[in-house]
C-alpha cells in the first residue's frame, strides 16, 4: 500500500467518526493507524455517554480528590479489576464534546447500578437525596473530564454549573465553541450565580460561536449581564422560552443583534408571558 | 450569481504544466487560477510539477476540468462539504480506479492543495473501510499487523464500548 501522510489518514478517519465500530476496526489495524484514529474515536462519545457501562468506566478513573465529593453519600464505586494494565492511551484527554447524553448516562447509571445488584445498594430513601447524589456524581465526573480534556469544543451544562468545585476548572477552559445551558427555572435558587458563571465563561472563551439557553428564564438584569460579555461573532443563538417579556429585555437583545453580523440561526420563540 | 470562477484568466487562455517525468499538459488557465499551488507556479508559459508523475497528473487535471464550473466554497462550506458523505456518480466512477492510483491521487491532491479532490479521495477510502473487521481492512489494503496479541486484546478491551453501537 502506498503510504499517505498522517493528515490524510486523519481526514479518512474523520469520515468515520460517527461510525464507531468501523473506526475501532481502524484502531486495531496496526500501531500507526491506532495513534491517528484513537483521538478521533474518543473525540465525540455522543450516544455512548448514555451507557451506564461507559459512565461506570469513567468513574473508575476518578482520583481520591474527585471521589471526595461522593463521600457524604457513602457511595461505593465499582472496583478496578486486579492487575489491570496501565491504559495504552490517556483516552479521556481526547474527548472534545460533553453533551446532554453524559447527564442522561449518569442518571441511568445509578438505577443500573442498583438494579443489577452488582455492588452495594444505595441505602437512600428520599428522592431529594437521590437528586443530590446524581448531581454529586455528575460533578465528580465533570471535574475529571474537564481536568483531563486537552481541547474542549462543546460543553453542555445544567444546574451543576453552580457547584463551587467546578468553577475554577470551568474558567480554565478557553477553547469552547459551543455552549449549552438548559432548563434553569425561576425557582432555582442559584440562578443568579449561574448567570455570573456563564458570563465569566463567555469572557474566557472568545471563540464561542454557538449558544443555547433554551428554557433558562432570565431577568432583565441577567440578560444585560450576559449580553454585555457575549461574543459578537455568534453564528447560533437559541433563546427559546427564556422569558423575554418586557421592552427592556427586548431592547437588550435587539442591541446585541444589531452588533452581530455573523448569526445564521436565531430562535426567539415561545416567550410565554408575552404570548399570553 | 458568482460561480467562484471569476478571476483574471479567460476561457481561451492556456498554460502548460509539466509532470515530474516530463509529460506536458496544456490546461485551461482558469484551473491553475482556482487552486493555490497551481496558481503559484503560473508565472510563465509553463510550470513543472515535481512529485507528481504524468499518469497521476492527467487524472488530477481530468477531475479539475470536470469541476471547473463548480462554485468555489469558503471555509465554512468546506467543513459542511467534509461532513457530507454523499459522493456524486461522476466522482464515484472517476475514483473507481485501482487502489494505488487512488492513493496517488490523494497524495497529489494533498501536495497540490486541491481540497475538494482530497476530501473526495479520503471519503472514498473511508467508504472502503466501512463495516469491515480489522483483518478485512488489513487484507484490503495489504497492511501488516504489528501488534502483539496481548496489545491487540488490550486495545479491544479498552475500547470495547465502541463495538456495540
Amino acid at each position: 500500500m502506498i503510504a499517505l501522510p498522517p493528515e490524510s489518514y486523519s481526514m479518512i478517519f474523520h469520515n468515520l467518526r460517527q461510525d464507531y465500530k468501523s473506526l475501532l476496526s481502524c484502531v486495531r489495524v496496526n500501531r500507526h493507524w491506532c495513534r491517528i484514529a484513537i483521538p478521533i474515536l474518543w473525540s465525540e462519545p455522543g450516544p455512548h455517554f448514555r451507557k451506564p457501562k461507559f459512565i461506570g468506566n469513567l468513574l473508575l478513573k476518578l482520583n481520591a480528590e474527585e471521589q471526595a465529593l461522593l463521600i457524604p453519600f457513602k457511595i461505593t464505586l465499582p472496583k478496578q479489576q486486579k492487575k489491570k494494565p496501565t491504559p495504552l492511551f490517556d483516552y479521556i484527554s481526547y474527548i472534545t464534546s460533553i453533551t446532554e447524553e453524559f447527564y442522561e448516562g449518569v442518571e441511568k447509571w445509578l438505577p443500573y447500578r442498583y438494579g443489577l445488584n452488582k455492588w452495594q445498594p444505595l441505602g437512600i430513601d428520599e428522592m431529594s437525596d437521590l437528586y443530590e447524589l446524581v448531581d454529586a456524581v455528575k460533578c465528580s465526573l465533570l471535574i475529571k473530564l474537564l481536568r483531563s480534556i486537552k481541547s474542549l469544543k462543546c460543553l453542555y451544562l445544567d444546574k451543576v454549573i453552580c457547584n463551587q468545585s467546578l468553577f475554577e476548572i470551568l474558567y480554565e477552559k478557553t477553547t469552547v465553541t459551543s455552549l449549552c445551558l438548559l432548563d434553569l427555572d425561576e425557582d432555582f435558587k442559584y440562578r443568579t450565580k449561574a448567570v455570573d458563571v456563564l458570563s465569566r465563561i463567555f469572557n474566557m472563551n472568545p471563540t464561542l460561536t454557538s449558544l443555547n439557553l433554551k428554557s433558562v428564564r432570565l431577568e432583565a438584569r441577567e440578560i444585560k449581564t450576559l449580553f454585555k460579555t457575549l461574543n459578537k461573532n455568534l453564528s447560533f443563538l437559541c433563546l427559546y422560552e427564556t422569558k423575554i417579556d418586557t421592552e427592556e429585555k427586548w431592547i437588550t437583545i435587539a442591541d446585541y443583534l444589531c452588533e452581530n453580523t455573523t448569526l445564521t440561526f436565531l430562535d426567539l420563540s415561545y416567550q410565554k408571558e408575552e404570548e399570553n | 450569481m458568482d460561480n467562484g470562477t471569476s478571476n483574471s484568466a479567460s476561457e481561451n487562455e492556456t498554460i502548460t504544466l509539466k509532470s515530474c517525468d516530463g509529460i506536458e499538459f496544456h490546461i485551461d488557465a482558469r484551473i491553475a487560477n482556482r487552486y493555490t499551488l497551481l496558481n503559484n507556479w503560473n508565472g510563465g508559459e509553463s510550470a513543472c510539477i515535481p512529485n507528481v508523475n504524468g499518469k497521476v497528473l492527467e487524472k488530477v487535471l481530468e477531475w479539475c476540468e470536470h469541476h471547473i464550473n463548480d462554485p468555489q466554497l469558503n471555509c465554512g462550506d468546506d467543513d459542511s462539504r467534509r461532513r457530507n458523505t454523499i459522493i456524486e456518480e461522476w466522482d464515484e466512477n472517476f475514483l473507481s480506479c485501482d487502489q494505488d492510483m487512488l492513493f496517488e491521487i490523494i497524495l497529489a491532491a494533498n501536495y497540490l492543495e486541491i481540497k475538494p479532490l482530497l476530501d473526495l479521495g479520503c471519503k472514498t477510502v473511508a467508504n472502503m473501510m466501512k463495516s469491515k473487521s480489522p483483518e478485512e481492512i488489513r487484507s484490503a489494503f495489504n497492511i501488516d499487523n504489528d501488534y502483539t496479541p496481548e496489545e491487540e486484546e488490550q486495545f479491544r478491551k479498552e475500547n470495547e464500548w465502541a463495538e456495540d453501537y
